[in-house]
């Protein structure tokens, strides 16, 4: 990273003429400066000059010093040469007296003179000031919107803003970062010169929070010991500009206006840093998306391929002729374990895409005695032997949700029903319509769940302690996962004649709008 | 005197897992057909268009162009019938091959005999003239007589709607053929209504309750879950 460059704070200010700053040194300047002139007059020139030509001489020395000193000093020297003149040279000579009307009107005019040439230095030395000022509030500005435009990063900004601001308006910085400083007693920013105290932190968030400058120098805490700009531009600031002047005196409007130009462009940039931020955390998700999606494709493309080409090739035999019965009943394990395989496979991958969020329901107007139809007939009967009794409510409207994930759904809770079930117990399926919901339930008549396990039977992975080997724990997670997804709720409970009971609760959305001719 | 024996049926493979390749050839060449295989869209494009084929199974998951892509470039240009192998969890894939005029679907994992039927079932459609239409569709007691536009159970007649009657018609027309919901509303109900599934589900409840003979267990209009439906064979 290069060096950041930085104008040494004696050139920002350049002295475009010599000017005394202290007015005791002015006054003393305009005294010696008379005791000079008299010195030169009396020693020297006297000899060869009248004495009204020794007045030009004075009025020459007043003029050339008060081209570094201001009006009052320019008037002392003023009076010194004038009393000097008179006394010295004036006839009468180490006198007060003038009698001559020549010598008055001299005097008034060299009084004229040199006050008017006093006047205009003042003024067009303070206009040079105000140039230069102004000058130097717009180099300033300049360079820090330079500095900020160059700047690399957050870290960057704050270290070029912290320069500038203290070299402008001497002083200490100190960045405070909402959510990141505020909150934790006012730990400033890396970058920053100066850490506020703790009991300033509430000066601090009033600035955030009323969007204004709060502490010393302004109207709110001004015994504060720092000065707190928020860093805002239009809506919420991002921040807050803590500064400690070295020396406690006002800010000048001119002043206060370069720190409010200085305070609008680090606003910008942190908001311009903001959205960049933004954008490139949004860049990061979606990336991460598509390679967990890829990686998920991936993978269960490997793991489906051999499934699909084990069940190809044992359906494959099982049809071939001249097999022996026991050959035949071999087969038909290969093809029972294939498909307890694909199961588990179908449930990994489905319990990856709801945790990857990867899970997209279409939601579609279903009827729901199709819906049972097909989840009974899948996979050539789940529920095997079992006496599966069906009861939908007459009148039940078309439901909306994802056909397939609730196929799934049914599919899952009938197996586990199975699964925890004695061969033969029968299973219920029940739908109907509670008022804005529509409930399907999956009753079995069996053990049950045990009480302390109702809330927990929907975790991933979770198995029921003593519970038959089989099973991977994914089902009921998988049920919870698809019916959420669609909107709904699921629970488990035990029924008061015994057994488990599943309910699903899906919202009943609008009627459908359906032609005239079937109404 | 040799008798005449037809050519044999030919089909391409186009699958780019060498074991599916191999199971997929021995199985086919032990029915009758006669297998090409090839490996990629493109090399299955390229035989596609060197030498006729009766039928084309497609795997939707091939490395170089999408499965989907091959199907459209077919259908550019030959309507030979094309079978596609898919897998769990892609609905929308299955539903956009049979949008873009795939005939069937096969999911994987399958069994040998689902495939060969499907496959049967869609020669038989693709080898069947217009004119070869049988203007007589029977499935248990259910006649239907397009010709005169009537429908019987058991003899009696069955009073249908007008658009129930529509929606009969075009299942018969493509009777054992997955029409996917969108294909069965543009066709009955017009290109405006593609959306409507709820018309759909209500006016299959309504023929199911008419003609099946157990409405609750349906065993002639099938719900292909997620895609659409399916008129079962007779």
């Amino acid at each position: 990273m290069r060096e950041p460059e930085f104008t040494p704070s004696s050139a920002v200010r350049p002295r475009s003429f010599v000017f005394v700053e202290s007015p005791w040194r002015q006054y003393l300047l305009a005294f010696l400066t008379f005791v000079a002139a008299s010195m030169l007059n009396l020693l020297l020139l006297e000899r060869w000059l009248g004495y009204q030509a020794i007045a030009l001489v004075y009025l020459l020395s007043v003029v050339v010093v008060s081209l570094f000193i201001g009006r009052g000093p320019i008037l002392l020297g003023t009076l010194l040469t004038a009393a000097g003149w008179n006394y010295f040279f004036a006839p009468p000579r180490f006198a007060f007296n003038i009698y001559d009307t020549y010598d008055n009107m001299m005097l008034a005019t060299y009084f004229v003179v040199t006050l008017t040439v006093g006047h205009l230095t003042t003024h067009l030395r303070a206009e040079r000031l105000a140039e230069q000022e102004r000058e130097e509030r717009a180099s300033a500005l300049y360079q820090l919107t330079r500095d900020l435009a160059d700047a690399a990063n957050l870290d960057d900004i704050f270290c070029r803003v912290v320069r500038q601001v203290e070299i402008f308006f001497e002083a200490q910085v100190a960045l405070l970062l909402p959510g990141r400083h505020l909150a934790d007693g006012l730990t400033p920013y890396t970058a920053s010169t100066w850490a506020p105290k703790e009991n300033e932190a509430s000066v601090a968030a009033l600035a955030l929070a009323q969007n204004q400058p709060t502490g010393s120098g302004t109207e709110t805490f001004p015994e504060a010991e720092g000065m707190y700009w928020p860093l805002g531009v239009g809506g919420v600031p991002a921040g807050v500009m803590a500064l400690r002047f070295k020396t406690r005196v006002a800010l000048t409007r001119s002043q206060r206006n370069l720190l409010e130009n200085f305070v609008r462009q680090i606003a910008l940039i942190l908001d311009r840093q903001r959205l960049r931020d933004v954008e490139s955390k949004h860049k990061f998700l979606a990336e991460s998306e598509r390679l967990g999606r890829t990686l998920l494709n991936s993978v269960s493309h490997e793991l489906r391929t051999p499934i699909a080409a084990i069940a190809s090739a044992a359906s494959g035999l099982q049809v071939a002729p001249g097999l022996a019965p026991a050959q035949i009943n071999l087969v038909a394990e290969i093809e029972a374990a294939n498909n307890r395989l694909n199961r588990v496979v179908q449930s990994l991958l489905s319990a990856a895409r709801l945790q990857s969020g990867q899970l997209r329901p279409k939601l579609d107007w279903c009827e729901v005695s199709d819906l049972v139809q097909v989840a009974l007939r899948s996979d050539e009967g789940v529920t095997g032997e079992r006496p599966v009794q069906v009861r939908i409510a007459p009148g039940l409207p078309l439901i909306k949700m994802d056909f397939v994930l609730m196929e799934q759904v049914l599919v899952n809770l009938l197996l586990n029903a199975v699964v925890h079930t004695p061969p033969g117990t029968a299973i219920e399926i029940n739908a109907r319509r509670e008022g804005g919901q529509f409930i399907l339930e999956v009753a079995d008549s069996g053990p049950g769940l045990p009480p302390d396990q109702l809330e927990r039977v929907f975790d991933l992975f979770h198995r029921a302690p003593n519970s038959k080997r089989g099973g991977t724990g994914l089902g009921l997670a998988i049920v919870k996962g698809f019916v959420e997804a669609q909107g709904g709720r699921v629970q488990a409970a035990n029924r008061p004649s015994g057994g488990a009971i599943f309910t699903i609760q899906l919202p009943v959305a609008d009627a459908p709008e359906l032609p005239a001719e079937i109404l | 005197m040799s008798a005449i024996v037809p050519p044999p049926v030919s089909v391409l493979i186009v699958d780019d897992e060498p074991q599916i390749q191999r199971l997929l050839t021995i199985t086919l060449e032990a029915n009758g057909y006669r297998v090409t295989p090839a490996v990629d869209g493109k090399q299955g494009l390229a035989t596609a268009a060197q030498q006729r084929h009766d039928a084309v199974i497609l795997d939707l998951g091939l490395p170089d162009i999408n499965g989907l892509e091959v199907l459209q470039q077919l259908r550019e240009w030959t309507q030979t019938p094309v079978i596609v192998l898919t897998v769990q969890d892609e609905e929308a894939d299955k539903i956009k091959a049979l949008d873009c005029g795939a005939d069937d679907y096969v999911t994987k994992p399958f069994k040998t005999g689902e495939l060969l039927a499907r496959l049967r079932a869609a020669l038989r459609r693709a080898n069947k003239g217009p004119s070869d239409d049988e203007p007589v569709f029977r499935f248990g007691d259910v006649e239907a007589n397009l010709a005169e536009r009537r429908v019987t159970r058991g003899g009696q007649p069955v009073k249908l709607t007008v658009t129930e009657y529509a929606l009969l018609r075009y299942f018969i027309l493509h009777a054992g053929k997955v029409l996917t919901h969108r294909q069965i509303l543009t066709e009955v109900w017009g290109p405006d209504h593609q959306e409507k599934t709820a018309y759909l589900r209500v006016y299959l409840v309504r023929l199911r309750e008419k003609l099946e003979a157990n409405p609750v267990a349906p065993a002639m209009f099938l719900t292909e879950p997620g895609v659409g439906y399916r008129l079962a064979e007779p």
